[in-house]
């Protein structure tokens, strides 16, 4: 293995992250991650558990492809097939969560507090399973660089864990950055202007109202076949 | 802006209608018997030529979800096989087809395709004797010199097999 090859690896999961194709998800995850404005430890933390979530989902399909254990081809078509639909009924009612429309009363009688109490406070461990989420839901790009580009290069390079994991790391990180500029800007307005409860309001509203737009346009595109110009 | 409880349960009510209307499409989507899809190619997608002709057929492989750089690998590859291969394509020794992998259960398994792709075959008839999936087209989209060179050798190298040089 070179410093090409492990450059590369980083190299295609930047690409991945920063190409048109899984923005909708992109745009749920820096919410997700960026709305804790109160503490930069919650959404490091946050950040952390999703490049987490997505370095460890890459890195167990890289270990299982490179070393025989599943076709590539079929998982492929598979995760692309199912997963992609499954994701906007999903992310719908996870916006519904989080904006309290639903799940307040679900968790009543196991832990004396509903589902999107229990979401705002422990939010922040909610961003490992986002990650797994989003890492399989493979778009055309993803799907291409990932079974296209990396699997050979880590097949070739007899790496299947490190290269899979840097990969996962680059998927993750510009995620990760914007949800940081983001963060600290809207806590420097709210701040500015003396009212950080009102922007921390908006900004966990926000978050409910885009994954619930995210799961429509998933819905719309993977379920129903509807095309839109900015695919 | 605050919403009432009315607004509230409406909107919720609207947004589970539609998850579960979804649910429902998309089951019953996958419930209908798959079409057959003819995945050998026709007479008449051959370019009505005899089946003892061989001939280059290059399919574009996509996903039902079609994205911004899926149409620009397309659209690049085929511009540069129009361009750099003029007669032959204009005597329709090569041809072009594109095919939802998504779909074409056949020919995804056959060619063993894990994403969109270009397939380079050589074909007789309804045969396709060999082929070659141009995986690398997505690191190469960003090296323009390099993804024309990837295509154009494929291209030459199928010719010469088709024309049993």
């Amino acid at each position: 293995m070179t410093w090409v090859s492990i450059t590369t690896a980083a190299w295609l999961g930047i690409l991945t992250a920063i190409s048109p194709c899984p923005l909708a998800s992109n745009v749920a995850a820096i919410s997700f991650i960026g709305r804790q404005l109160h503490s930069k430890a919650a959404i490091l933390f946050s950040g952390l558990l999703y490049t987490c979530g997505r370095t460890l989902t890459y890195l167990a399909l890289g270990f299982l492809l490179s070393s025989g254990a599943l076709a590539s081809g079929e998982l492929s078509r598979f995760l692309q097939k199912y997963l992609n639909e499954i994701l906007g009924p999903l992310l719908i009612l996870l916006g519904m969560i989080l904006l309290g429309l639903i799940g307040a009363g679900l968790s009543i009688q196991m832990a004396g507090e509903g589902i999107q109490q229990k979401a705002s406070k422990n939010g922040a461990l909610y961003a490992f399973p986002l990650g797994v989420l989003f890492a399989l839901s493979f778009c055309p790009v993803s799907a291409g660089l990932f079974f296209g580009a990396l699997i050979p290069l880590s097949v070739s390079s007899d790496s299947s864990v490190l290269l899979p994991a840097l990969y996962g790391i680059g998927t993750a990180i510009p995620v990760v950055v914007f949800a940081f500029l983001i963060a600290f800007s809207s806590k420097w307005l709210g701040k500015a202007f003396n009212s950080l409860n009102h922007i921390e309001f908006y900004v966990r509203t926000a978050t409910g109202i885009i994954f619930i737009g995210a799961g429509i346009y998933y819905s719309l595109v993977h379920i129903y076949g509807i095309s839109f110009a900015t695919q | 802006m605050q919403f009432s409880e009315k607004h509230k349960k409406l909107i919720t009510n609207l947004l589970l209608a539609f998850v579960l209307v979804s649910i429902g499409f998309a089951l019953g989507k996958h419930s209908v018997v798959a079409k057959t899809v003819n995945s050998n190619m026709t007479a008449a997608s051959n370019g009505g030529r005899t089946t003892a002709d061989r001939l280059v057929k290059i399919f574009y492989m996509h996903a039902t979800f079609r994205c911004i750089t899926c149409n620009s690998i397309e659209s690049k590859a085929k511009q540069l096989v129009e361009h750099d291969f003029a007669n032959a394509w204009s005597s329709k020794k090569i041809l072009w087809e594109e095919v939802n992998f998504q779909e074409n259960e056949v020919l995804a398994k056959k060619f063993d395709v894990a994403a969109s792709c270009v397939v380079v075959a050589v074909v007789q008839g309804n045969d396709i004797l060999e082929f070659n999936r141009l995986d690398d087209v997505w690191p190469l989209l960003e090296k323009p010199a390099e993804f024309d060179a990837y295509i154009r050798d494929a291209v030459k190298k199928a010719l010469n097999k088709a024309s049993g040089e």
